[in-house]
């Protein structure tokens, strides 16, 4: 069995496919996000006639964290709703780090939030800071909903935990994945106080009716992209492991296949989220780019062997079901602006630049393909890349270390003597982080400005 | 691609939320002009009970309980026992109950008490953090004072301190019939409730969205003066003109607006909602309007009223009805009052003689005078009145 899969029908219609560049949707929509948070701050203004004393102010404070708090709490579940026009728009690596952004940011507000509308009580039945403890427990027994919110609190406060660095890197992977999912338990508990508790909602009924409709909303999309959606997929599609094949030592590809599997409406250099249904991999699901554009009856990916679910691909028994939910991703042929393009690829980051060169539309001598790794025995799909570039005309590159371990000069100099015109490339980029920043500087060194480098990172 | 310093954007984006919640609540005024209704009620309260009780032995001793007050948050009521002119118990009857209401009454509830006794009879302070709830307790307090007050001292200056409870008329709209009955005490509206309302379907829903806020409006109002509920203006119009079929019955002698309805025009017979709303005479400025015209002329000095920066004392004259002068005997003093004072009295007496009557605008920049002013010379235009 070769690795090499032969060009499909698909790709070449993506070949033919002029350039049509597509804006990313990320800046209307974080005007509109903004234009919501004003909106819920106006709420508060407009329901405050005045605020007498300190302790009014510090109930304010309270009120506003936690309003605030309320509408981000909906966005950050929004954010991770799989939604296609942020996935495959702005980008499912932008939008992971919108999304632990705003988590880490909507969280510190809760406790402010807490903190504040406790002290604030406090000061207002005559005690003080350090009644708060006692305030908080009272407030939970007396007040509505509260059991609740502190639960789902306290939940919040443990996901928030388990995202911090050193714990994530020391917690595995599927624990915190689990752990996350609770996002979900602690969004309905915290809910239901908002409405019985919040003045602006208790006051103002067109802002509860906002409110439902903010977090309905929120759980259709989540229901209907995180659920229908793949339900739908792989039950049309059925995938099945078709092979495993190591491509270099630490690399291996993973061929599957299914019915209709064009229909799937994957670009080259897009990914999916897999799950194989095999004794020990079944409860966690992992990223990986298709390493070809997807042929009718075979998808593949390529993937580096260094986690243990990476490692576990290689034991994978052919006929194994696969679950994919996809695709994601931005890094596609919509975002080139210009003619020519140039690929950068570090180690195993060569996977969704193997299907861009196959597939990105442009005539001989418009495509360049550089491909950095550690030595030539390193360089997955080497024979495919070479195959495609003489199809294509293109230039194939590559940079390995010297014999004596010396890193290559990868710099605006060594770029441009390369590419004398690579100021009027798309530059689309994929590798691991610190290779990625090295490029990114050379490239914006060598004068490719930086709308024009397109890159995904998934490092948060 | 750009580097990313993780430190200094948690920096900054804890700067921009601290900043931008002190900015709103710095700019956020610590007490509002606006919101008078709600605290503003209470200094108000104290002009009358203050008068009973300089009046002298017009308090009659025994238990007295106010009337029920709807606050923002739910009902207020006050029962006080007056002996030897002072009041010696007070309790609320009803207080806001529910969630958080619970904490704030079981909080506010015993110190109003205390305050309303330590006070005698002359009114209290709003308890921080229950302003609603003080508001409603002052109100309710003030009703019950009044009803331990006999005769004149109190009729003087409230203009009528008895409550009298009135029905309109039921007014036929497109959706049902609409027929509201009225509190009126002191002269102003204290409550109000639809007997009837448009039914069934959709109109269920409506009426159970508008009759509230159209009550709470008429009490904020004081008279039949009210805006129209969007979505619901048949019910508004209906609601509009059987609130002024009420205030209408109030009788002459229970009422300050009893001697407003003797100048104003008769009831519209089923005329528009504009024309019964300039008919209306509001409970309160249409006891001046038609006071002012029965009577002669005079000089009126009105009640001193508290704000916030000082006591606020207005002197009038009439002719013919008419302001010809107006004077502040008293007006808020020291420091940055004075320049205030200064400026606004000046404009607000040229105002009240311009207008003639009590409807004058506050001076920008001296909100607290302004209405201070206005609720003074209302006053004296009441005792020119009667």
């Amino acid at each position: 069995m070769t690795t090499t899969i032969a060009g499909g029908r698909a790709a070449r219609r993506q070949t033919m496919r002029s350039i049509r560049p597509r804006r990313s949707p990320a800046v209307p929509l974080l005007v509109a996000v903004g234009a919501g948070a004003a909106g819920v701050v106006w709420l508060w203004w407009n329901n405050t006639p005045s605020l007498a004393d300190t302790t009014a102010q510090v109930i304010a404070a309270g009120r506003i964290t936690g309003l605030l708090a309320g509408y981000l709490m909906a966005l950050v579940v929004l954010q991770m709703a799989r939604v296609p026009a942020l996935e495959r728009r702005v980008g499912s690596d932008r939008v992971a780090r919108w999304h632990s952004m705003s988590g880490r940011y909507t969280l510190s507000l809760v406790v402010a939030h807490v903190v504040l509308i406790m002290y604030g009580y406090a000061l207002q039945a005559g005690k003080t800071f350090g009644d708060i403890v006692q305030q908080t427990v009272d407030s939970v027994n007396q007040l509505p909903d509260m059991g609740k919110a502190a639960i789902g609190t306290g939940l919040l406060v443990v996901i928030g935990l388990s995202s911090i660095g050193p714990v994530r890197r020391m917690i595995p992977y599927d624990l915190w994945y689990h752990v996350h999912l609770l996002t979900y338990a602690a969004t309905f508990l915290t809910f239901w106080h908002q409405l019985s508790t919040g003045n602006e909602f208790v006051v103002e009924s067109a802002a509860k009716t906002a409110w439902y409709a903010l977090y309905g909303s929120v759980t259709a999309l989540v229901f209907w992209y995180r659920i229908v959606t793949p339900v739908r997929l792989n039950l049309r599609h059925r995938l099945r492991v078709e092979a495993v094949i190591e491509e270099t030592p630490g690399i291996v590809s993973v061929l599957m296949s299914g019915r209709k599997l064009h229909r799937m409406g994957a670009e080259a250099g897009q990914f999916f989220r897999w799950r194989f249904l095999a004794p020990g991999m079944r409860f966690s699901s992992h990223p990986y780019s298709l390493s070809a554009a997807p042929r009718p009856n075979m998808l593949r990916i390529t993937v580096k062997a260094i986690g243990d679910h990476s490692s576990a691909l290689r034991e994978l028994e052919p006929g194994t079901r696969v679950w994919a939910e996809g695709p994601y991703g931005a890094l596609t042929a919509s975002k080139r602006s210009q003619g020519k393009v140039l690929l950068v690829a570090g180690g195993v980051g060569i996977t969704p630049m193997r299907a861009l060169f196959e597939t990105l539309p442009g005539a001989a001598g418009d495509l360049t393909l550089l491909y950095r790794a550690n030595s030539t025995q390193d360089l997955a799909l080497w024979d495919e890349l070479s195959t495609i570039a003489n199809e294509r005309g293109a230039r194939l590159m590559y940079a390995v270390n010297s014999p004596d371990g010396e890193r290559p000069d990868i710099s605006a100099d060594s770029l441009r003597r390369k590419l004398p015109d690579i100021d009027d490339h798309d530059v689309f980029l994929c590798g691991p982080p610190g290779f990625a920043q090295g490029v990114y500087e050379a490239l914006r060194g060598a004068g490719v400005p930086a709308r024009r480098i397109h890159h995904e990172s998934f490092e948060m | 691609m750009k580097k990313s310093h993780p430190f200094r954007r948690v920096m900054l984006a804890s700067a921009a939320t601290v900043s931008g919640i002190v900015l709103l609540l710095t700019l956020k005024p610590s007490s509002d002009p606006g919101s008078a209704q709600a605290a503003g009620a209470l200094p108000q309260q104290t002009a009358p009970a203050q008068e009973s009780a300089q009046g002298g032995a017009s308090v009659k001793d025994g238990t007295f309980t106010g009337d029920t007050i709807q606050t923002q948050y739910g009902p207020v009521q006050v029962r006080v026992t007056v002996s030897g002119g002072k009041i010696t118990k007070a309790d609320a009857l009803q207080a806001p109950k529910g969630g958080r209401s619970d904490q704030i009454s079981g909080d506010a509830i015993p110190k109003l008490n205390k305050e309303a006794i330590a006070s005698g009879t002359e009114g209290i302070d709003a308890v921080s953090g229950a302003s609603y709830t003080s508001a409603g307790y002052g109100k309710s307090l003030q009703s019950a004072l009044d009803k331990a007050s006999a005769g004149p001292g109190a009729t003087g200056g409230g203009g009528g301190a008895q409550a009298a409870t009135v029905t309109g008329d039921a007014v036929d709209t497109q959706y049902g019939p609409v027929q509201v009955r009225v509190t009126v005490s002191g002269g102003k509206i204290t409550k109000a409730e639809a007997v009837q309302q448009p039914k069934g379907g959709r109109s269920d829903q409506i009426s159970g969205d508008a009759v509230p806020k159209l009550n709470k409006e008429a009490v904020a109002a004081g008279s039949a003066n009210i805006d129209a509920i969007s979505g619901a203006s048949y019910t508004s119009a209906g609601y509009k003109k059987s609130l002024q079929s009420a205030l209408d019955k109030v009788p002459a002698a229970e009422s300050a607006k009893g001697k407003g309805t003797g100048a104003a025009p008769a009831d519209p017979p089923a005329g528009s909602a504009a024309g019964s709303a300039a008919g209306s005479g509001a409970a309160q400025s249409g006891a001046a309007a038609g006071g002012a015209t029965s009577d002669g002329g005079g000089t009126y000095t009105g009640a001193v009223v508290q704000t916030e920066y000082g006591p606020v004392q207005v002197r009038v004259t009439l002719t013919k009805g008419r302001i010809t002068s107006a004077s502040a005997v008293q007006a808020p003093k020291g420091g940055r009052s004075d320049q205030v004072s200064g400026d606004a009295i000046p404009k607000l007496n040229q105002e009240a003689v311009t207008v003639g009557d009590g409807d004058i605008d506050a001076v920008s920049g001296a909100s607290y005078t302004s209405a201070g002013y206005k609720k003074s010379l209302q006053s004296a235009l009441d005792q020119a009145g009667g």
